[in-house]
């Protein structure tokens, strides 16, 4: 696929919000999120030659946004509790236009998803951010579909666990 | 449960919107590795070309070392056969003097036995 700076452009603003919603839900930083999203589409940019159409370009953004975004967890070794604090902070500044209550609400479910270990919380970002389906998924993190399966299934057990405890808590905050 | 809890996953994980100017920032990022590139490019060039005459030196050293190991084999090959036709000549020039000798021999003894 060949794209001229217009073109490419047109890329970025299509894809930017995708990118970078990959990268904040599993990295739960604004500003390390931004700055991976950024390397992604760079890279974009230098690979595009290799890219065939769009749908491929929508895989490799996913693909690369995800591996990125874990190697960079495994790197830094994030300790997800630390991360979900500063999350709470950050994303009620940047959710507009939803009440305060669902706000809280969607809040503690992405500090759930947060509190993941990395692996698992790709998979559930993928699964119901972007739809994808299991063998999508296995595809893009290049993991066999049966581990992406128990992958997703462990992660739901977790949210499961997690969701009960924190709803009760956030009803008697009500 | 576990439909529910995906449904509201499926709501609360919406992509968020990316920062204000992000698009500009990747572009200007975009442009300065691209700027890169092309200033590193022809010292590349040059790294490519000094590779390939270090190649060519390399192989000419090399063809020129095998070159003279052939002449070597040959020189010796053809001392060893040079050898092995002396050894042959003086073997047969032995031989044939022993002939020789043998024929005088029996040519005194006819000439005696005629008398």
């Amino acid at each position: 696929m060949r794209a001229n700076d217009g073109e490419f452009r047109g890329l970025v603003e299509q894809h930017q919000s995708m990118v970078f919603s990959i990268a904040f839900r599993i990295l739960g930083d604004r500003g390390a999120a931004e700055e991976l999203a950024q390397d992604v589409f760079v890279e974009l940019h230098r690979s595009l030659g290799r890219l065939e159409s769009e749908e491929h370009v929508l895989f490799w953004l996913r693909r690369v946004a995800a591996h990125r975004s874990t190697d960079y967890l495994r790197r830094r070794s994030l300790r997800p509790e630390f991360m979900a604090e500063e999350w709470t902070e950050q994303h009620c500044r940047h959710v507009d236009g939803r009440s305060f209550d669902a706000v809280a609400v969607v809040t503690r479910l992405e500090e759930m998803v947060l509190s993941l270990p990395s692996g698992l919380r790709a998979a559930i970002v993928l699964r119901y951010q972007e739809e994808m389906t299991p063998d999508e998924i296995a595809r893009a993190l290049e993991q066999p579909i049966a581990t992406v399966k128990s992958n997703l299934q462990r992660g739901l057990v977790m949210l499961r666990r997690k969701a009960k405890s924190v709803l009760k808590e956030f009803m008697r905050e009500r | 449960m576990s439909d529910e809890l995906e449904q509201e996953l499926k709501e609360g994980l919406r992509r968020v919107p990316a920062p204000d100017g992000f698009a500009d920032r990747v572009m200007k990022r975009a442009a300065r590795k691209e700027r890169l590139r092309i200033r590193v490019m022809p010292q590349r060039v040059s790294y490519v070309w000094q590779v390939a005459v270090a190649a060519m030196v390399l192989l000419a050293v090399l063809f020129g070392v095998g070159e003279i190991a052939q002449r070597r084999e040959e020189r010796r090959k053809a001392e060893l056969v040079e050898h092995q036709f002396d050894v042959a000549m003086r073997v047969t020039g032995k031989t044939l003097s022993g002939v020789g000798e043998r024929i005088s021999k029996t040519g005194t003894k006819d000439e005696r036995g005629e008398q």
